[in-house]
């Protein structure tokens, strides 16, 4: 949103330099988002939303500066990896994802989806319905085959579907709102969150626990960052979801393991560099935000494609070497900046609930500059609520509706393509073989996991008795 | 006989979610085949989805009633009218709060909301009150119609 926000502000600059704020305003937005849902429980970017689990938990610990410095740390190293990616990798990866096709984004898509089933921390019952409901809210407004309106209920408004931006505010910013009330006569005016500051460097072997997940999700978050379609978001909750897999303290994911911050905050900066290699080599951006730095670049005369690498190749390695110093440049602000962004809890509460319920109207507001988003903002809000407080969860439902355009415009194609043999065409194809390979995977290995648990612990009785 | 409140509230969840999944599907009968493939498919999950989710709202009944625990997770909890009634106000403030934006102007309703806020929440000490109100307004001001060019909605004063 951000960039988009600023956009218009570059038109007048520099080209190198317009676009070199647009890409450090692109990675600083994606680590800002950390900071407020390691702190507030209210992600800035859909791409924090995994941050928020295990973050919030470690700032209701009182460890929230030691989740400000792991998150800051990951998102330096995965953008500025991302970065030398962007810088060495963009020829040779764009022929790969050049293979790409409806199979491929059908596969992508449903990977995605079955993230949900392992992330929801109680119920994996009410995690998937929760992606059901995301996904059917995602069939809201006009269907691109047909033109025909969809659940719309007469409402013109719809036909361009439920935004996504005004849908997280209500989902995750306002319904956090509202818990926050519910709990405002019981705990008076002190908030139940710890405010200790503590010390924001993870110590060396603190570091020495998160660094390969920071290295796994830095690969997977650039990996993913190249695939158009599949944005920060996405990579993120790819980077939790393989973070909690490897990782030798499973069960602390979701109640405050720094390594579930560092996984989805590497992965969400290595999207950006990622996102920025099919965006300037074939002109497909890689999420939305790059869809609007895309524009930012046609804007200076720079049209994707070799010939930036080759004619314009001296403002492009300009712009992509700005990107990597803005990387670290975000790092050490945020480091030194940390004990100032953990103050914001020192703020009373119920000040924070009238400022938070002001920008969620405005940033709402701003986005698509209508009030009809507002009204889904609010809606969103009541949902998000009621979602939380029956035991159903919120990141599913934002996962769902991201995916499931994306999942029904490509099985279209698909279908299309495989002339009837839809599923022989599936298999035949090496890269769609490879998601498949690694969907069952993700549904299997909770399973497999839960009766090793459980053969494991009845071993350990017999062995006590 | 059971009664609705000694039902467990997944119960009431599934039968909501089974509600909304018929009311969808209504709307997808007058839909050309083409457009209603996809969404036929998720309304599919959804009925499955709540059904399931019914059958274990009615074990937890079973399980409540024999006196064994239901654990609950997370934010999950037992729905009492006390918890949701201050979340309820505002929800209603909000509602008048963007109706009357458009009359009103984004900066005069927002001041008003903010004021009234902190009243509710017993934030009462007047330079509070003014440091918050000028504080926000002012930075929305600055950063989204002097940076950003937001025409923020404008009522009849300003």
């Amino acid at each position: 949103m951000a960039v988009a926000l600023l956009v218009p502000i570059t038109f007048s600059m520099e080209p190198v330099a317009g676009l070199i704020m647009l890409t450090a305003i692109y990675t600083s937005a994606t680590y800002g988002g950390s900071i407020a849902s390691i702190l507030v429980h209210t992600p800035g970017t859909p791409a924090a939303a995994a941050t928020a689990l295990d973050g919030y938990q470690l700032t209701k610990q009182g460890k929230a500066s030691k989740a400000i410095g792991v998150a800051t740390i990951s998102s330096m190293i995965g953008g500025f990896v991302s970065g030398l990616a962007l810088l060495f990798l963009a020829p040779p990866l764009a022929q790969i994802s050049l293979m790409f096709s409806a199979p491929e984004y059908l596969m992508l898509a449903i990977f995605g989806l079955t993230i949900i089933g392992s992330l929801s921390a109680g119920s994996m019952l009410k995690g998937l319905a929760s992606g059901v409901i995301g996904l059917l809210i995602g069939t809201i407004g006009i269907d691109i085959v047909t033109g025909f309106p969809r659940y719309t209920f007469g409402s013109i408004s719809l036909e361009s579907g439920v935004s996504l931006i005004p849908a997280l505010i209500g989902l995750f910013s306002l319904s956090q709102v509202f818990i926050m009330l519910e709990n405002q006569k019981k705990s008076d005016k002190k908030s139940s969150i710890e405010r200790k500051i503590g010390k924001v460097i993870p110590s060396f072997s603190e570091f020495k626990r998160v660094f390969p997940t920071i290295l796994r999700s830095t690969g997977l978050g650039v990996l993913v960052g190249t695939l158009p379609g599949a944005g920060g978001d996405i990579g993120s909750w790819v980077g939790y979801n393989e973070a909690k897999r490897f990782s030798k303290r499973k069960e602390e994911f979701g109640k405050g393991n720094i390594e579930g911050v560092a996984g989805s905050e590497a992965a969400n900066n290595a999207v950006t560099g990622g996102a920025l290699i099919p965006t300037m080599t074939l002109g497909i951006p890689g999420s939305s935000t790059t869809a609007v730095l895309l524009g930012g670049l046609m804007i200076q005369g720079l049209v994707p494609g070799s010939e930036l690498f080759t004619t314009n190749g001296h403002l492009t390695y300009a712009i992509i070497i700005g990107f990597i110093a803005a990387n670290v440049f975000m790092g050490i602000v945020g480091l030194l900046g940390a004990k100032y962004f953990v103050k914001i809890l020192d703020v009373p509460q119920n000040l924070l609930i009238a400022i938070i319920i002001t920008f969620c109207i405005v940033g709402s507001f701003a986005i698509n500059r209508n009030i009809f988003d507002v009204w889904v903002m609010l809606s969103f809000g009541i949902l998000g609520y009621t979602l939380r407080k029956t035991g159903f969860s919120t990141a599913p439902v934002i996962l769902g509706m991201i995916l499931g355009p994306i999942a029904e415009s490509s099985l279209g194609q698909a279908l299309v393509m495989a002339q009837g043999n839809f599923f022989t065409y599936l298999f035949s194809r090496p890269i769609s073989v490879l998601f498949i390979v690694l969907i069952v995977l993700t549904i299997i290995s909770p399973l497999v996991l839960r009766i090793v648990k459980s053969k494991r612990k009845s071993v350990d009785k017999d062995a006590s008795a | 006989m059971t009664n609705i409140k000694s039902l467990h509230q997944d119960v009431v969840s599934g039968v909501v979610l089974l509600i909304i999944t018929i009311v969808f599907y209504t709307q997808t009968v007058d839909l050309p085949e083409r457009a209603a493939m996809f969404p036929t498919f998720v309304l599919g999950l959804l009925l499955f989805f709540s059904i399931a989710i019914i059958i274990m709202g009615v074990t937890k009944t079973i399980k409540e009633k024999k006196g064994d625990p239901v654990y609950y997770v997370e934010e999950e909890e037992r729905l009492k009218f006390k918890t949701i009634k201050l979340p309820l106000v505002f929800l209603i403030i909000l509602a008048i709060y963007i109706v009357a934006m458009n009359f009103l102007g984004f900066f005069v309703t927002t001041t008003l909301l903010i004021v009234l806020t902190l009243y509710i929440l017993h934030s009462r000490k007047l330079t509070t009150c003014i440091f918050t109100v000028f504080g926000t307004n002012l930075f929305i001001y600055f950063l989204f119609v002097f940076l950003l060019n937001v025409n923020l909605p404008q009522g009849i004063f300003f």
